[in-house]
């Protein structure tokens, strides 16, 4: 067990610094404006999800702190859009038994968003930003495209230490 | 037997260990941070003191297309180097020959501000740059350059090359500076006809630069050139712009919104210069 979630931290680890690369990386930027997706919403939403480690209300607002520092705009951004997601992911769970992969997904999906919504107000409220509603579509389909991607990155991480 | 749950621990959920009071905590704390970090820029000061954390994710981002620049002129062909040797001596030539007369208007111009006792000129220093990648940062267009605190770069310091203006630095580390594009929505630049007319400001709206509210009687057509005034002391006169794209009306009828394409983005250019005032001249 303890070897299991060690090899589980390690790939969070790897995984945190590759979202923190690509974060970045102006590999998505359409119509003169970037939409990179966010990865660390969909990192979130993997620790969240798949229960890698006990996501606890601390840790994930320490971490939202951590991913502030390195690409926030603002200290609390992230910490802020975590915690929600968090709470909106145990709400949901705890009204609906999610057993089935369609389910998951479903759930996945409206924890982005929340995620991004959060993100996006932030933006908002403290930096006068505007909302540009096509932007925030674009960015949350990239985002939960890169939520596809660490997945399958997972299972062959997985599948390369366990065989 | 069935005993009674104690309810003193207050809990969201039975299967779960998230509490309303932590969760309350911690939101209302996220919330003081957004307020103290938007008042006193804790984030800059943070990543300033921090930058042995994010300098290395800099060095791996920019890695691949270093590598790629030095392998290329390995591999360049010759004809490709005498051909663009020639074009870059056709333009050193033509730069040349404008270089001249620039230096007679110069001559000419300190004559009559001497002349005319006009207000001292402000002194600038230059200083050679290159942009490094990431371009964007979160979504904003932050530019990265190599040079920073220990080059003397300052913050609020123009940066231009030669189509113009780029934007303006915005953090300065102690080996490397983040700069404002000047298409970003927190840019702004006082500016003015290539005539020396209709002084206005022009800010950054994400793609282009605008006007929002230009009078209908100024004589601004498609077409014209907007440069730096030079009215705020960071840029210096005459830095070329960009070119009025549309004028289009606004909801008042005695003002029109003007849209300026620059002539410069981060992207056409690697190198790049920056201008830092010094001071006045004696």
């Amino acid at each position: 067990m303890k070897i299991i979630s060690k090899k589980d931290n390690s790939f969070l680890v790897l995984l945190f610094i590759l979202s923190l690369i690509l974060s970045h990386l102006n590999i998505f930027s359409l119509m003169e404006r970037s939409t990179n997706p966010e990865y660390f919403i969909a990192f979130g939403a993997l620790m969240i999800s798949s229960k890698l480690i006990h996501t606890g209300l601390i840790k994930l607002f320490i971490l939202g702190l951590i991913i502030d520092v390195f690409i926030g705009i603002i200290l609390g951004q992230y910490a802020f859009s975590l915690l929600i997601m968090l709470v909106f992911h145990k709400i949901y769970n705890h009204y609906f038994s999610v057993i089935s992969e369609e389910h998951k997904s479903v759930l996945q999906f409206f924890t982005i968003l929340i995620g991004i919504i959060c993100l996006e107000l932030v933006g908002v409220s403290n930096l006068g930003k505007s909302l540009n509603f096509i932007n925030i579509i674009l960015i949350f389909i990239f985002t939960f495209l890169t939520l596809y991607f660490f997945q399958f990155l997972r299972k062959v991480f997985t599948y390369l230490n366990f065989g | 037997m069935v005993t009674r749950k104690s309810t003193k621990n207050l809990k969201l959920f039975v299967d779960t260990n998230l509490s309303i009071p932590m969760f309350v905590v911690l939101i209302i704390f996220c919330f003081i941070l957004m307020g103290i970090d938007s008042r006193y820029s804790l984030t800059k000061k943070i990543r300033k003191d921090f930058i042995i954390f994010t300098a290395p994710v800099y060095s791996i981002v920019n890695f691949p297309s270093k590598l790629y620049n030095k392998n290329l002129n390995i591999f360049a062909f010759k004809e490709i180097l005498i051909e663009e040797n020639i074009r870059l001596k056709k333009k050193l030539y033509a730069s040349e020959l404008a270089n001249q007369t620039i230096i007679t208007l110069k001559s000419e111009n300190e004559t009559l501000r001497n002349k005319l006792n006009l207000k001292k000129k402000y002194l600038f220093v230059n200083i050679d740059s290159e942009i490094i990648r990431p371009s964007t940062k979160v979504n904003q267009r932050i530019i990265t350059i190599n040079k920073g605190r220990n080059d003397y770069v300052k913050e609020g310091s123009a940066v231009i090359n030669n189509f113009g203006l780029i934007g303006q630095i915005y953090n300065v580390y102690d080996n490397s500076s983040e700069v404002t594009s000047l298409i970003s929505d927190q840019f702004g630049v006082p500016a003015m006809l290539e005539t020396g007319l209709q002084n206005s400001i022009l800010y950054g709206d994400g793609k282009n630069l605008i006007i929002p509210f230009s009078s209908v009687y100024n004589k601004i057509y498609i077409g014209d050139i907007y440069v730096t005034s030079g009215l705020d002391k960071i840029y210096p006169k005459g830095i070329k712009i960009g070119r009025v794209a549309s004028i289009t009306p606004t909801s008042d009828k005695q003002f029109v919104k003007i849209i300026i394409i620059p002539f410069t983005r981060p992207e056409t250019s690697a190198q790049i210069t920056i201008i830092t005032p010094t001071g006045l001249r004696k």
